[in-house]
């Protein structure tokens, strides 16, 4: 429960639009690579969080092509999922009552 | 740059620091309130998630000086359990275990996010009536919390980890809310005491983290929100909150007025913070004022406000041509 400032001495370079400055392509890699698995695991927001960390670095042309491949790939996985999500939860919603068996309500 | 101009663009930067704080801690006050009122609706909940804390339990038909009494003996308790805590935490960091530490905080977010958040989620959903399905529940509390898990400790964009660290304080803050209400204002008021002794006193918990930490030149391990050059630890987000919830539940003109207050506390903490250049605690001058503000509007305004209603009397302000 403490407030605090703190000197800035050295210029920082995070921009809060692009995360990814400062790092390595090892490192970006490799962080790209294990969201993309993570996703795997019904993790579809994993991949959209994947796909706005890299979008500035890829855009900007400071990725490499196999972070591109991640990214790019996240995006679609997450528009998938969320569409196949979408379509259910229309279906569900039209008549709760014929799936009244995995109703989470009475 | 002579004394002058540092002055002046500490200023100006002030202004940048200041509504970089405000946004957040006002976006986890409206969020409570939201969800404080939107469960008001709900008859049969009776939501009491800290009662096995509690010593004494609150009932309207107690007197005034039983309720005095045993919410003060519930928020001695609180912070005696805070106290502990914040020891422990101390000690484990003294002692580099950070693996301890960070294990702890990763759980109880995620522990956190999870079943509180879960149970956030499902009554929402019953307060206004909306059917779901297990699966599709399950599957949105999962993302949910792993990713938040996940933006709070390892890596996500800007806006993703602030936002979670908003909907943590959020939750908590409103779990909170179910405490009774006498307990409520006793617990803010000495925690409110705490946190002064925490931060300023030599003897403090906190103050010996802070020197540890600024020793070490690392960042204070705890959760903290971070915008621009100011840091401000969830635990004040959470209490801002619980302050404001606790408003609604009375009326709206509390909650604004409350709001106002702790706004006015936390520019003025920030003023001093610019000034004296040391940590200082973020709760104190906030939750006075919301607790003055509180009760001055529920026992003057609010009376007020609806007598006036009564006799359909409006007062408007006068336009200069």
């Amino acid at each position: 429960s403490r407030i605090e400032m703190t000197e800035e001495e050295v210029e920082t370079e995070v921009d809060s639009f692009d995360p990814t400055l400062g790092m390595p392509q090892e490192e970006m890699e490799s962080v790209s690579r294990k969201m993309f698995v993570g996703g795997f695991f019904f993790l579809p927001w994993l991949w959209l969080v994947n796909y706005f960390y890299f979008r500035k670095a890829v855009r900007r042309g400071r990725a490499s092509p196999l972070v591109c491949f991640y990214t790019h790939n996240s995006l679609i996985g997450f528009c998938c999922c969320t569409l196949v999500t979408l379509v259910w939860f229309v279906i569900y919603q039209a008549k709760p009552s014929q799936y009244s068996g995995i109703a989470i309500l009475d | 740059m002579d004394e002058d101009d540092e002055l002046d663009e500490e200023m100006l930067d002030q202004g940048e620091q200041v509504m970089s704080i405000l946004k957040p801690v006002t976006l986890t006050m409206i969020l409570v309130v939201f969800i404080v009122k939107s469960l008001e609706r709900l008859n049969d909940y009776e939501g009491n998630a800290f009662s096995s804390i509690q010593a004494y339990e609150e009932k309207d038909t107690d007197s005034t000086s039983t309720k005095l009494g045993g919410s003060l003996l519930n928020a001695i308790i609180f912070i005696v359990l805070i106290l502990c805590v914040t020891v422990v935490m101390l000690v484990l960091y003294k002692y580099h275990c950070y693996k301890v530490i960070y294990g702890w905080m990763i759980v109880s977010c995620t522990l956190l996010l999870g079943f509180f958040g879960g149970r956030v989620l499902f009554l929402l959903l019953d307060a206004y009536n909306i059917p779901f399905d297990y699966i599709t529940f399950f599957y949105v509390v999962w993302n949910f919390a792993l990713t938040g898990v996940l933006a709070i400790f390892w890596k996500a964009p800007r806006l993703c980890n602030q936002g979670y660290l908003v909907a943590v304080s959020a939750i908590l803050a409103w779990a909170l809310t179910e405490l009774p209400e006498w307990t409520t204002w006793m617990v803010l008021g000495a925690v409110a005491l705490y946190d002064i002794f925490a931060v300023l006193s030599p003897k403090g918990p906190l103050k010996a983290l802070v020197e540890i930490s600024q020793e070490r030149k690392e960042p204070i391990p705890g959760l903290i929100y971070e915008a621009t050059n100011v840091k401000l630890g969830l635990g004040d987000f959470v209490f801002y909150s619980v302050l404001c919830g606790r408003a609604s539940l009375f009326e709206y003109a509390t909650v604004a007025t409350a709001f106002l207050g702790i706004l006015a506390g936390l520019c003025l903490t920030l003023f001093l913070l610019a000034i004296y250049r040391r940590a200082l605690p973020a709760l104190p001058l906030s939750i006075a004022l919301g607790i003055i503000f509180y009760f001055l509007t529920r026992v003057i305004l609010v009376p007020f406000i609806a007598d006036l209603g009564k006799d359909q009397i409006f007062v408007q302000g006068r336009r200069e041509r």
